[in-house]
């Protein structure tokens, strides 16, 4: 227990919440309540403050809209406020839906939570190639909070891909998901998450994949924030020769926060980690990175490299990054660079001579900052798309 | 057509340009030579309207219309086009892209229509011929990767596709060898014409002898101090600038 801890009325809530037996989750929560600023890993996204009230637990429906990216045949899941209330009536072959997995205590303590709270742990599970893409839409609506818990398994020399919208209309909610991944050997997962919040909303969504070897996990995320947004993902090499790309990008305007925080764990030699993040931060837009690789003594011929860089529309905009890498093997390439600046002027002025106006000109050059984040989508379909969000976004700046 | 009248330019606290006066009528092409530092460069983009070159006296206008309180943008679809001394490279811009929504963006701010996408491509293919850029070159992101030349290449293929009523070829010659200098003298050629006026600032008379210009002008500590006919040009390649040097000084 910390000392002089004074609990929150949401924390109170959230702890009474929890089953007064066997609940790990709810020990931890008693003992050091939600994470907030005086935890090194969440000292710059601090949730204990943007969640004082106490909250009710939501409602089980939401309002139907129409998905924020629409894809080719779809496998669509949809979450609403955590009730798994919409499924496919029949799977494709290859893919099984169950309930139950196994839970494992994740250092942080708000995945354990989300696993104990939501109304199951769902596992999706895929054998061979599976051709259409898996859409799991988390909505969230109102001014209660809800849990989510899903689990992708993929077996032998699967592929697949998912993605991961959370999306959600008007309210004050609070909305924790977990998401685990376990790919065996040589299985393929290409993820997107998809986040696009209301201003007053809270959102933690963690994911931890452990990859087998020679599996193959690729990971591209578009956000644009909300009162307070974590995206996590923990990545465990655990078998040789495994890759992961984790890949990102977010625009932020407002006062919109989002934590994009990646913790990569190389523990056999042979694996590859590649991480590019970039940002675009206007107005009082907070962004926060933090990357770390931890590279074990054993993991020789490790190769990971970490990049994240800003761009700032406005002065008042702020970023936060921390690149951590703690590497015990002798024989590994690992490299790390961050940076933060203004769109170039020169460049700038060269394009208004052409004839585009300030706002085409910016425009432009956001685009293009950003998309290099997506260079590892295959689907080009699915890229345009994103673009298409990032142009409503640029259009709403100007 | 282009008339800058005692013109004073400002940069950093500094003055470059001194009372420049100097007027090109429509269907002309006019050179500028001047040593380096005479504020050459300074004097194209303050006539092309970018930030941070002051106009503390003097005005610009391009057919009667004052060019200073317009933004760049505006200057452009105006009919205002600067070949750029060293051109950019714009890692994520799409070459084509980029130019089409140029033109298009001058067009819609002229009340014409836009192009549609097959005339621009049919447009765009044809000049870049001219201008000796490969397809190949024309789908890389703008100017990435590409030589000296290329990039001035890419500043005539702008050129040719925009068609401004008036063009400024900021040193277009530096780096090019003797093929460039052709491509960039039949593209001059080629759009010369009586609406249409050019001003071809050089430290070197050899562009000169593929672009022929009627007036030459000597720019040395930010003031117009000679003009004559193309034998100017001439006297400088043998002589330099060292009179002008002196005498400015």
């Amino acid at each position: 227990m910390r000392p002089n801890h004074q609990f929150t009325e949401f924390e109170k809530a959230l702890i009474a919440s929890m089953p007064a037996e066997g609940s790990e989750a709810g020990a931890i929560l008693s003992g050091t309540g939600l994470p907030s600023r005086r935890d090194e890993r969440w000292k710059w996204t601090d949730v204990r403050a943007a969640l004082r009230e106490e909250k009710q637990s939501s409602v089980q429906s939401v309002s139907s809209r129409a998905p924020l990216l629409s894809l080719d045949q779809p496998i669509e899941f949809l979450f609403a406020n955590g009730h798994l209330s919409q499924a496919p009536a029949g799977l494709p072959e290859g893919l099984t839906l169950s309930r139950g997995g196994d839970y494992p205590l994740f250092r942080e303590n708000l995945p354990n939570i989300a696993t104990e709270k939501a109304e199951a742990t769902y596992v999706l599970t895929v054998s061979g190639k599976l051709d259409r893409p898996i859409h799991l839409r988390f909505l969230s609506e109102g001014s209660g909070m809800h849990h989510t818990s899903v689990q992708v398994v993929l077996e032998e020399g699967a592929e697949a891909s998912i993605v991961e919208s959370l999306e959600g209309s008007d309210g004050a909610w609070f909305a924790n998901g977990v998401m685990r991944f376990r790919l065996a050997k040589g299985a393929s997962l290409e993820r997107l998450i998809l986040q696009q919040a209301h201003d007053d909303a809270v959102q933690v969504h963690f994911a931890m994949a452990n990859l087998a070897a020679g599996a193959n996990f690729t990971q591209g995320t578009l956000g644009f924030g909300s009162k307070l947004c974590r995206l996590e993902t923990q990545v465990l090499h655990e078998g040789e020769g495994a890759r992961a790309v984790l890949n990102g990008a977010y625009l932020l305007s407002g006062r919109r926060h989002l934590d994009n925080t990646t913790d990569v764990g190389h523990t056999v030699p042979g694996c590859v980690t590649e991480e590019l993040y970039k940002g675009v931060l206007a107005d009082k837009g907070r962004g926060v990175f933090q990357g770390r690789f931890y590279v074990a003594r054993d993991a020789q011929k490790t190769d990971a490299r970490m990049a994240h860089n800003a761009l700032l529309l406005s002065d008042e905009a702020e970023v936060d990054a921390k690149p951590e890498l703690m590497i015990y093997a002798d024989d590994v390439q690992c490299a790390h660079g961050n940076t933060a600046g203004a769109l170039d002027t020169e460049a700038l002025f060269y394009m208004r001579q052409r004839g585009l106006s300030e706002a085409q000109a910016r425009a432009m050059l956001v685009q293009a900052f950003v998309v290099e984040a997506f260079g590892h989508i295959s689907n080009e379909d699915v890229k345009a798309r994103l673009m298409v969000l990032i142009e409503t976004w640029l259009e709403a700046q100007s | 057509m282009l008339k800058i009248d005692d013109l004073h330019i400002t940069v950093q606290e500094t003055e470059i340009l001194k009372g420049l006066s100097l007027e090109v009528p429509a269907g002309e092409v006019h050179a500028i030579m001047g040593p380096n530092g005479s504020g050459k460069s300074t004097l194209s983009y303050a006539i092309t309207g970018r930030e941070d070159y002051e106009v503390t006296q003097g005005d610009i206008t391009l057919d009667g219309d004052s060019l200073l309180e317009m933004d760049p943008n505006e200057r452009a679809a105006k009919g205002l086009f600067l070949s750029f001394q060293h051109p950019l490279e714009i890692p994520g811009v799409a070459t084509m892209s980029f130019i089409r929504t140029a033109l298009n963006a001058q067009r819609k701010a002229r009340g014409e229509n836009e192009v549609t996408a097959a005339d621009f491509l049919r447009a765009i293919r044809e000049k870049a011929k001219i201008v000796g850029l490969s397809d190949e070159k024309l789908k890389r992101p703008f100017n990435v990767g590409f030589s000296g030349g290329e990039k001035k290449r890419m500043e005539m293929l702008q050129m040719a596709m925009l068609e401004p009523r008036f063009g400024i070829l900021d040193e277009t010659d530096s780096g090019l060898d003797i093929d460039a200098l052709k491509m960039v003298g039949e593209v001059v050629n080629e759009m010369r014409g009586p609406d249409r006026g050019f001003l071809v600032i050089t430290h070197y008379q050899r562009l000169l002898d593929y672009v022929k210009p009627d007036r030459v002008h000597v720019l040395a500590d930010g003031r117009i101090v000679e003009s004559g006919g193309p034998e100017i040009a001439r006297e400088l390649e043998e002589h330099g600038y060292d009179k002008y040097i002196q005498s400015a000084a």
